[in-house]
């Protein structure tokens, strides 16, 4: 029962959802709404389960002394501090506004200010002229990238417009080809979820 | 090593150097570059612009800190445009740090129109299982939030939320939403406002998006399910243009394009150092 009872409440919440969306009686009964209810509560559970695992491992990284358990003990007073803090005077009060605005904020900005030193040497080593597929990369990446740039029309005429054009036709083809087989995967693979086929989630092989 | 070597193996502390000061001098000096106005902008700028005085815009912050420096500049200019045109504004968050980046942007352009929160615009802030509140809010934005607006407010007392204000908006359809506007770095986004609520109640939707989302956003601007699409930070700048909005993207795009432009000089010199030392090596 321990896989099947799981499958068969993912099976049950599947068709509840199928019900809900193309009968009126489903409809009327309210079986998603219900549902989406009970997601909520899950949510907040999960991030509960989380919190709690986060804090099981970096307390054993402190614990063995593991290779960088300095970052650990930072991890865990700072999520501590930061819970307690939001505890006591809402995450909206002032001191955990300035460490969310002068803190978080930044570094999450600083975090993603670096990609760009890091596409720069990624781009540098990465677009060479190896084989002819590599050259047609680079041509293409390099029209598109001077192109959307504002600089690219100012240094020659017309060339914002090309860009435009290897985005909209080739990029655009190619992304539509890609999104079809996608969902067409999600699809088939949702379709082995509610029939039972799917058993990866639970643990197991598929059939 | 020959120089043509070297200049394959360039040392990635210079490359640095070099990606830091170009943008710096930019940020500095603006070049004040001039900008070509994009399609998707212009259709983007147009759906919102054909809306009456009194029309509800749906905005959603879908982006964490990280993504400030190239969505925040849209926020202004989306934000400048719905006050400027008198549009009623709701803000919601799918993601969980959104509303408290975008509420004091939303507030600086409601300000300065004279707009009056909980009358003109209200932010609903983010609330956990935010897909699942997405799908509640379209029978019931009371219910689906709690009766309460982010900072704790009850719907009730806010006049554009208030069921007993005849103009309030009570749920997320096309009864009481005119336009929704999506400001998103990934999933959840635009994509599930389309899936659940722009399809099925044809409500007009255009996404706000980082650079790199918009290759894969241009199929559904193609196909005519999205009204448009603001990319990255040269359509920020694009947009304060057409709507008058302050030009806060414009100083970005100057060190976007020097940075582009010292990223291809470093790839045609290691691309030079390939092929001529291979020749010397032959």
């Amino acid at each position: 029962m321990r896989k099947e009872l799981p499958m068969f409440i993912g099976v049950l919440a599947g068709l509840a959802v199928i019900f809900d969306r193309y009968f009126v009686l489903g409809r009327n009964l309210g079986l998603t709404a219900t549902l989406d209810d009970w997601s909520v509560v899950m949510d907040g559970m999960m991030f509960a389960v989380g919190f709690i695992n986060l804090t099981r491992l970096h307390y054993l990284n402190v614990k063995r002394r593991r290779a960088g358990f300095i970052y650990s003990i930072v991890l865990l007073v700072t999520m501590y501090g930061y819970l307690a803090l939001a505890l006591y005077e809402t995450v909206d009060g002032p001191n955990a506004t300035f460490i969310f605005d002068n803190v978080f904020r930044t570094m999450g900005s600083t975090m993603y200010g670096m990609i760009a030193f890091f596409i720069a040497s990624a781009a540098y080593r990465a677009f060479r002229v190896r084989t002819r597929e590599a050259t047609l990369m680079l041509v293409a990446a390099v029209l598109v990238m001077i192109g959307k740039a504002p600089v690219g029309d100012a240094l020659v005429a017309g060339w914002d417009p090309l860009a435009e054009w290897i985005l909209n036709v080739i990029n655009t083809g190619g992304m539509k080809g890609i999104l079809l087989g996608a969902y067409l995967g999600a699809f088939a693979t949702a379709l082995r979820v509610l029939l039972g086929l799917e058993r990866a989630h639970l643990g197991g092989a598929a059939k | 090593m020959n120089f043509w070597d070297r200049m394959q193996d360039i040392d990635v502390r210079i490359i640095y150097i070099v990606i830091f000061l170009v943008c710096t001098i930019a940020v500095i000096k603006p070049l004040g570059l001039p900008i070509a106005i994009s399609n998707t902008t212009v259709q983007a700028f147009e759906t919102m612009d054909s809306l009456e005085p009194g029309d509800v815009v749906w905005l959603d912050a879908a982006y964490s800190p990280g993504s400030e420096s190239e969505l925040n500049p849209m926020v202004l200019a989306v934000a400048h445009h719905a006050f400027k045109k008198d549009l009623k504004v709701v803000t919601f968050a799918l993601w969980n740090m959104g509303q408290k980046i975008v509420q004091p942007l939303i507030e600086d352009r409601a300000e300065h129109f004279g707009k009056e929160y909980g009358v003109d615009w209200v932010n609903l802030g983010f609330r956990p299982a935010a897909l699942m509140v997405l799908r509640a809010m379209r029978d019931g934005i009371h219910d689906a939030v709690g009766g309460v607006d982010d900072f704790g407010t009850p719907l009730s007392e806010l006049p554009l939320m208030d069921p007993d204000n005849p103009n309030a908006v009570l749920e997320l359809n096309d009864k009481y939403v005119d336009l929704i506007v999506v400001f998103e770095t990934g999933s959840p986004g635009t994509v599930d406002y389309l899936t659940y609520v722009a399809l099925e109640y044809d409500i007009p939707i255009f996404p706000a998006l980082v650079q790199v989302s918009v290759p894969g956003a241009l199929a559904y601007v193609q196909s005519g399910d999205y009204s448009g699409l603001i990319p990255g930070l040269r359509g920020a700048a694009e947009y304060q243009i057409l709507a008058g909005a302050p030009p806060t993207a414009a100083t970005g795009t100057d060190a976007q394009s020097l940075g582009a432009l010292a990223i291809t000089a470093f790839i045609i010199l290691g691309n030079l150092g390939y092929l001529l030392g291979r020749k010397n090596a032959a």
